[in-house]
């Protein structure tokens, strides 16, 4: 069975856990479009979600950085905020096609490594609220390293997208494919608050358009000097790009919402 | 030796950083310092190991002395002092979690990074 779904969103925690901050048309707007999608994502009737996914400092430290993380565990924990404002709950996994996407990947050219057990931040626990809703579907959690340099390249994430993305086209199994992180923020920084959308709108007309060789030439200076370290998360929605390669994107939502402190961005993807 | 060792190359930092601020170059040439890892990792813990927590929250001179540290970054660290620990390179999002849970607002913590944008 093939990939039945495909999306990217971002995962601002001020979505769920300072809501009514935000202007309440822009919300809305946003919401009522990631629940719309969480339909979509529902009527494609899936066996699987496959997360394209980051963390912020959840599981990983400096001690043992992952470049690419697989999750093969029977379940995950989350979210781990407790402000989030997100009850909390167990998610299945999903071991064999864990195993299945681990195991092509060492044979194909990839080596990363995986994790029997994995927390869920809002990074991945939010986008799941609004995609997920019963939180009945298994999940296999793809972590990419966007939080501590050196990171992927641009490049690199596109290929192991693809790779991945031919792994679950053959494996049998109805999956719904989603990438989750960006686009501009800056947490935490000097900067917290700032949004650049001339970098959002570039980079969502690039994923639009399909110029896949424009966005692997996103180098990490760029990102970090025009989308701030939150930013980096796009390379999520690049992998996904390469996944699901041939699809065409469109452009659910945009809202540069400055409470939530991010520009936030919805792409679903169609064959 | 090692003392001694430990003192000029703090010296020699602080020197450079001072260089590197008058001529507004950002200073971030401190970000493998194996004290910065410490720092991160004394912040990580407090942050991700309620037990660790509590320690901490117990008797917070005694917890950083379990880290390697420079005496600036102790004080930091004690202090909860957010602009000292930023300028020192401490990852914004392991810096946030901290200052949150030592019950810093948004403003005050928005106050403490003026000016280093």
């Amino acid at each position: 069975m093939p990939i039945v779904f495909a999306c990217a969103a971002s995962h601002a925690p001020g979505m769920t856990a300072w809501t009514e901050a935000a202007p309440k048309e822009q919300a809305e707007n946003f919401l009522d479009s990631y629940r719309r999608l969480g339909e979509r994502l529902g009527a494609s009737r899936p066996d699987v979600i496959v997360a394209l996914t980051v963390e912020h400092w959840a599981n990983f430290f400096l001690n043992s950085m992952p470049t690419f993380c697989i999750g093969r565990a029977a379940h995950y924990d989350g979210p781990i905020e407790e402000w989030l404002r997100i009850p909390k709950a167990r998610l299945p996994g999903d071991q064999n096609l864990a195993t299945e996407i681990i195991k092509a990947c060492l044979q194909g050219g990839f080596d990363p490594t995986f994790s029997d057990e994995l927390l869920f931040d809002h990074a991945t626990f939010l986008p799941l609220h609004f995609l997920n809703p019963n939180m009945a579907v298994p999940v296999v959690p793809i972590i990419l390293n966007t939080l501590a340099p050196p990171m992927p390249t641009a490049i690199r994430c596109f290929a192991f997208g693809q790779f991945v993305g031919n792994v679950l086209e053959k494996s049998g199994k109805r999956v719904a494919l989603i990438a989750t992180g960006g686009l501009s923020h800056w947490p935490g920084e000097a900067k917290h608050g700032k949004i650049n959308i001339p970098f959002d709108l570039k980079f969502l007309q690039t994923l639009v358009a399909g110029e896949h060789a424009k966005l692997t030439r996103y180098t990490h200076e760029e990102i970090d000097a025009e989308a701030g370290s939150g930013g980096h998360e796009i390379r999520t929605w690049i992998a996904l790009a390469g996944a699901v390669e041939s699809w065409k994107a469109e452009l659910l939502a945009y809202e540069p919402i400055v409470p939530w402190a991010t520009g936030c961005g919805l792409v679903e993807f169609s064959r | 030796m090692v003392g001694f060792e430990i003192r000029i190359s703090d010296f020699l930092r602080r020197r450079l950083g001072a260089i590197y601020l008058l001529a507004g170059v950002p200073c971030n040439f401190r970000r493998w310092d194996m004290s910065l890892y410490q720092l991160q990792k004394l912040i990580y813990h407090v942050n991700r190991d309620s037990a660790e927590r509590e320690r901490y929250r117990a008797d917070p001179a005694a917890f950083v002395k379990n880290y390697e540290l420079t005496n600036a970054e102790a004080k930091a660290a004690l202090e909860v002092d957010v602009r000292a620990l930023y300028s020192m390179g401490v990852h914004s999002l392991l810096l946030r979690p901290f200052t949150l849970l030592q019950k810093v607002s948004n403003e005050d913590y928005a106050k403490a990074l003026k000016g280093l944008e």
